[in-house]
């Protein structure tokens, strides 16, 4: 046996190393691919807090909206505009194409709304802008719960 | 080259509204908004410019908007190539697919047929 180890230990040597280098390369793999798991779970997070932030905003609006506080509810509303293009910017590779719609559309609801608050006071404003302020605090606050929604069920998924 | 890309859209739109694909819906009381694929959107308004007084002046408009909110270009008859009437069938078209005016009205011939 001990000639037998004397006579290959440059083979054996060898082959250990392989053994070696095999299992380095695996647990290097299922390190990796814990990391990438990691980040994922990280952002799926961190896009289900800015939709939370973004929801709490659209709520705090029709708030304003509903309480006549048309100059307090225009600021949001800009706030929210920039932060529906943040959000779809940001989270471009997370969110479905039909979630991107959505957001789309909600942004254009925001502009609708801060137009008409800036037309005219409130209470002067005509039927159809009513309706369609009336709209506006039904839909949006919803859409963005929903989104918000969406968001933590990835979270879910990835736990 | 601006006017012909903006003709070629323009041309595209109407086509495929008539075939009922693209996704107009209603945005307050008169304009309609369609989302294309999550990276742009269609405004169509029955007017061009709006007056002081926030009514609505000349025929129907048409406006591409990135998902960054910035407006790419806008469609109107004084783009050669497009004729008023034709921006004016785009939008009844698109109205009312957005309205579900055919169905609503079908819906409506079967509740008198059964009054």
């Amino acid at each position: 046996m001990q000639r037998l180890l004397s006579q290959n230990w440059g083979n054996i040597a060898s082959l250990a190393g392989l053994l070696f280098s095999f299992l380095a390369f695996v647990f290097s793999r299922r390190a990796s691919k814990a990391a990438q798991q990691a980040q994922d779970f990280a952002l799926t997070r961190s896009l289900g807090e800015d939709m939370n932030n973004a929801s709490k905003a659209a709520s705090e609006i029709t708030a304003y909206v509903r309480s006549e506080k048309a100059e307090a509810a225009t600021m949001r509303i800009s706030e929210l505009i920039s932060a529906t293009s943040y959000i779809i910017a940001r989270w471009d590779a997370k969110l479905s194409e039909s979630s991107k719609n959505r957001l789309l559309k909600i942004r254009e609801q925001l502009h609708l709304v801060h137009d008409l608050l800036a037309k005219a006071p409130m209470g002067e404003l005509g039927a159809r802008d009513k309706t369609a302020l009336a709209r506006f605090c039904r839909e949006v606050p919803t859409a963005f719960v929903e989104e918000y929604g969406i968001a933590l069920r990835e979270v879910d998924r990835k736990v | 080259m601006e006017n012909a890309q903006a003709l070629a859209l323009f041309e595209e739109i109407l086509a495929r509204t008539k075939e009922g694909r693209v996704p107009w819906e209603p945005l307050g009381s008169d304009t309609l908004l369609a989302a294309i694929k999550g990276k742009r959107s269609l405004l169509l308004m029955p007017y061009t410019t709006t007056d002081s007084w926030a009514n609505g002046r000349g025929g129907p408009s048409l406006t591409v908007k990135d998902s960054s909110d910035r407006e790419l270009l806008t469609v109107t008859s004084e783009i050669e190539g497009i004729r008023p009437e034709a921006l004016q069938e785009l939008y009844e078209a698109a109205r009312r697919q957005a309205f579900k005016v055919d169905e609503q009205v079908q819906d409506l011939l079967s509740d008198l047929r059964s009054l």
